[in-house]
């Protein structure tokens, strides 16, 4: 065991180990700014939120229509810049878009997002493997990857068979009529992720994410769209576009912020290096 | 002896002698977080020459408190570092002691 002498002086704890003599605090300190400083270096997390962002804006046009499944669908614009519309929820189908039954519209949608996720997936991790090799620190994100890809898989596989299981927790057409849920399953893998890089701030994000999808999937944004008094950009073949605008718009805002951030802290980083040197 | 220098003692001979060195408590610190450090970035992070940390990186490999592993990326030769789960165990064993000094010292 040690062999180390503690003395106070000047009211500092001092200890001494061979040759190598510091405060107890001071080391402390550097012990924080040393894992500080590797975490700025390894920080990756604003590509995946970049490249799902361009995914969810990619996906726009296959949203245009979608609209169709509110048949009866008609808005009324008041004097007051409110607007109010109504119609019945008709759903379009297709395994990762509705439960009930498939079409083409949402069988369409729901190959675009098991193509793109998986390729979002796959890009992730060629980046995060490429950043490895040129900073030299590698960085565990298989468990980000499995819960994403784990979760869309069994998720398809549920909703295919949904007739014969009809699990009583998923059994919520409203969930799935707006086709959207699939950005529910995408922010988990995000949680997961930001749990994985050990950022308070990318958690928090990520949980905002998991309300913004869960917002998209279960409520008509165009509404709140609406109630800027912009209701009138608002039809029955575009009123889905909202739901994805935001979840999108959200991603690539908080990809381009991370970067700048992570970009900032690289500097400092390379900047209290040269003040070593 | 005093209850202060008493207790300082106390937590003193709890501290590991191979990780309570501030060369090796930063390699057993930048290991923690990440999967695997490749030895380049270690040298950089910590400025130290590549025989000094070498010879440290000897001593938490032959205390099974690190692995190492010598690999090829292309055809450029790569080591990489890990913590093993004892380093990991001995870090914070060392940090929590550490702390609890301070917190000694700062009633």
């Amino acid at each position: 065991m040690s062999n180390l002498t503690p003395t106070v002086l000047s009211g500092t704890l001092v200890c001494m180990a061979n040759q190598n003599t510091g405060s107890t605090e001071e080391l402390l300190v550097s012990v924080g700014t040393l894992r500080q400083r590797v975490r700025n270096d390894r920080h990756s997390f604003w590509f995946p939120l970049v490249v799902f962002g361009l995914i969810t804006l990619l996906s726009i046009p296959l949203y245009y229509g979608w609209p169709l499944l509110w048949t009866n669908f008609h808005c009324h614009h008041f004097a007051n810049r409110s607007t109010v519309c109504s119609g019945t929820l008709v759903s379009h189908g297709g395994v990762l878009t509705s439960g009930f039954s498939a079409n083409q519209l949402g069988g369409w949608l729901s190959l675009f997002w098991f193509v793109s996720l998986l390729f979002g997936y796959v890009a992730t991790i060629a980046f995060y493997r490429h950043r490895a090799v040129t900073v030299g620190l590698k960085v565990r994100i298989w468990p980000a990857v499995a819960v994403g890809l784990g979760l869309l898989i069994f998720v398809m596989l549920l909703q295919t068979y949904w007739h014969t299981i009809e699990p009583p927790f998923l059994n919520s057409g409203d969930f799935w009529a707006r086709g959207t849920a699939t950005l529910v399953i995408l922010s988990i893998g995000i949680v997961t992720l930001a749990a994985l890089e050990r950022s308070f701030w990318y958690l928090i994000y990520a949980l905002g994410f998991v309300f913004i999808a869960l917002l998209s999937s279960l409520y008509d944004v165009s509404n709140l769209v609406r109630w800027e008094g912009l209701g009138r950009f608002i039809t029955p073949s575009n009123q889905g576009i909202p739901n994805v605008i935001l979840p999108s718009l959200y991603l690539l805002i908080g990809g381009f912020v991370f970067w700048a951030l992570q970009h900032d802290a690289r500097v400092a980083n390379d900047d209290a290096e040269l003040v070593v040197e | 002896m005093t209850k202060i220098n008493q207790d300082v003692s106390d937590i003193t001979s709890t501290l590991d002698d191979v990780v309570h060195q501030r060369t090796r408590l930063g390699i057993l610190t930048v290991l923690h977080e990440a999967n695997k450090v490749e030895f380049g970035y270690l040298q950089e992070a910590l400025g130290l020459t590549g025989g000094n940390l070498s010879q440290h990186l000897s001593v938490l490999e032959k205390s099974g408190l690190i692995r190492i592993e010598k690999g090829y990326e292309g055809r450029r030769a790569r080591t990489w570092v890990s913590n093993t789960r004892a380093g990991t165990k001995a870090l914070r064993a060392e940090v929590t002691a550490l702390k609890a000094l301070v917190a000694r010292i700062e009633f």
